[in-house]
């Protein structure tokens, strides 16, 4: 300090310096409540309460976006992975949910990641699950509650209140004016009771569009599944006029063959075969082992659940009904045949 | 006018340190890599992109802050060019004001670089930016702002080491304070929750500045809310300047 400044006494200095710290702290308490309500008023309360996933937020030194961003892209490889391999998408809820804890707003891992639940691990509970909780905070997210109506009209048609869920959920997307013409359309078709195959063809169709490959190639597939199950009517028929000729039900399409009844055999584009059940039941290769995968996954998701519980695996699958995890254990797809269980590995086949 | 020259001997300072442009190559390698991670995402490509922009603004940022700020005093001090300094018509809180603002045009020019460069980025990705993008990147440097005079303040108590590894720590906790106010209902009415609301607002809460997820997904923020960050954000860096000013008053030189 250059002697020439007159300096006032210290005390005089840092008093008024002090005050003058003092008025902008409360200041700054007083603009954090302010920043604290505009927040809330932009963002709506939590509809949940997660302590841990909350806290996973906070430790991420305001990177939450970016963690999310590679967990989804983490999330996505482990779904293809899974896809070619054991299908038992065990953590697929798990990191949807985690990812979109990070990220609240992105829309696209709240989509997906339901539409992949859905899907693939067939758990449509989960898929309800995840984008009720998206909903709250992107209400302006018209896809999610299109897949929400979706999920409803598809994976849990057999629920008493599925259709009224379904009508609920589309209405709800189509009424924030964002949506396309396609969802409008579902909506009222849906309110008319109509064919729902064709709602789902369309909404595959839909998805052929997508500029992701996983996505159509997802789609092209279920589109082929659906051929598959516009042929088995057609077979059920025969079946029956076969019964009537012969009186006895048929085994393959070669007894169908052999009276004349069709000429040759329908196209499996997924390269499975037809054949009928002991009721004369038309039943397909590629339908029954999608079904089967997917009955195997639950049944050892659930074992592994058993197993957490006791730290041991359950003795017989009708532990699993015995302790409260599954209402009954869901029979095996192909008729005739029990599922294999290994008490020792824990393993369903 | 004093505390101008200083702000800009600073600056000038500054620029020429080798530290800012290691980390400003760092933050173009992520912002433009960005688009690699994209490419195995489900469509979110530009979401990501917006996200690592974002998220390369505020860490290297943040970086310049603690790496520069923690040693501008320090560094004064150690080679004695200080001396010069105070010997000249000049108050000890001018200098620091003086240093302060230089490193916060600094800062000022290696985000407004960075943002140049993602919104010319995000353009040509083919990409559309809304208004809550540069809000992000204001708030951004607002939190900056706070960094810095925390760094400033500890420039004038502690060895820049030290200091920087405070300042880190309080950046790190600063996004996390919002787990004071989470605490499970049993808390409820007892005095652990009042404490912790008190310490809620001691210490600075930088996720008040943290819009990247609204950003990236294109959610409007009102511009009220801004406006509180902003607020709040200017206060706690008057706090912090102005303890600043005294410690290096009341530093025997």
């Amino acid at each position: 300090m250059n002697p020439d400044v007159p300096a006032p006494p210290r005390r005089r200095r840092i008093l008024p310096a002090l005050v003058c710290a003092a008025l902008c702290f409360a200041s700054a308490v007083g603009f954090q409540v302010g920043a604290d309500r505009a927040r809330a008023a932009d963002h709506g309360s939590s509809v949940l309460y997660l302590p841990n996933e909350h806290l996973l937020r906070h430790a991420t030194a305001g990177l939450n976006t970016v963690i999310a961003d590679i967990l989804w892209l983490h999330c996505i490889q482990y779904i293809a992975i899974e896809n070619r391999e054991a299908r038992n998408f065990t953590w697929l809820e798990t990191m949807v949910l985690t990812t979109v804890r990070l990220d609240p707003h992105f829309k696209d891992a709240f989509r997906y990641g339901a539409m992949f639940l859905s899907a693939l691990k067939a758990d449509a509970e989960a898929s309800t699950r995840l984008l009720c909780i998206g909903i709250p905070d992107n209400p302006r997210a018209w896809e999610l509650s299109y897949e929400l109506g979706m999920n409803y009209l598809m994976n849990r048609r057999n629920e008493p209140d599925a259709r009224r869920y379904a009508a609920y959920y589309l209405g709800m997307s189509a009424s924030t004016g964002l949506a396309s013409e396609f969802v409008a359309t579902v909506a009222a078709r849906l309110q008319g009771e109509s064919n729902l195959d064709s709602v789902e063809e369309d909404m595959w169709r839909n998805m052929l569009e997508s500029p992701d490959k996983v996505l159509r190639e997802l789609a092209e597939r279920k589109l082929q599944e659906m051929q598959i199950r516009e042929i088995l009517p057609v077979l059920n028929q025969a079946a029956a006029e076969y019964h009537k000729l012969t009186g006895h039900w048929p085994e393959t399409l070669d007894d169908l063959k052999r009276v004349k009844i069709v000429d040759k055999d329908p196209p499996d584009p997924l390269g499975g075969h037809y054949f009928f059940g002991p009721d004369g039941k038309a039943l397909n290769t590629t339908l029954l082992d999608n079904e089967k995968k997917l009955q195997q996954g639950v049944l050892e998701q659930v074992v592994r659940d058993y197993q957490d519980k006791h730290d041991r695996w359950p003795d017989t699958l009708d532990a699993l009904v015995k302790e409260g995890l599954l209402k009954a254990i869901p029979a095996n797809p192909y008729p005739g045949q029990a599922w294999k269980y290994d008490p020792a590995a824990g393993t369903v086949e | 006018m004093r505390v101008l020259a200083v702000a800009g001997n600073t600056f000038r300072e500054a620029v020429r340190d080798k530290v800012l442009y290691v980390l400003l190559f760092f933050a173009i390698i992520v912002i433009l890599g960005s688009r690699a991670l994209g490419w195995i995402s489900v469509g979110q490509d530009l979401k990501i992109v917006k996200d690592f922009c974002l998220a390369s603004m505020s860490v290297f940022g943040a970086l310049i802050a603690i790496f520069v700020g923690t040693s501008l005093l320090y560094k004064e001090i150690d080679k004695k060019t200080l001396y010069t300094i105070i010997s000249q018509p000049m108050h000890r809180y001018e200098f620091v004001l003086g240093k302060y603002f230089g490193l916060v045009a600094l800062l000022a020019l290696a985000l407004g670089s960075m943002s140049a460069l993602s919104t010319a980025y995000i353009f040509v990705l083919g990409g559309k930016l809304n208004l809550v993008f540069f809000q992000a990147a204001l708030l951004n440097f607002w939190k900056l702002l706070v960094v810095t005079a925390l760094a400033v303040l500890l420039s004038a108590l502690t060895s820049p080491i030290l200091g920087a590894i405070i300042v880190f720590c309080c950046f790190v906790f600063g996004h996390a304070t919002g787990v004071f106010l989470d605490l499970p209902p049993q808390f409820n009415g007892t005095f652990t929750k009042h404490f912790f609301e008190v310490i809620y607002y001691c210490v600075p809460n930088l996720d008040n500045f943290n819009l990247h997820s609204e950003a990236a997904n294109d959610i409007p923020v009102s511009l009220a809310y801004t406006a509180w960050a902003l607020a709040y954000g200017t206060a706690y860096s008057a706090v912090l300047l102005i303890m600043a000013c005294l410690a290096f008053e009341g530093k025997d030189l």
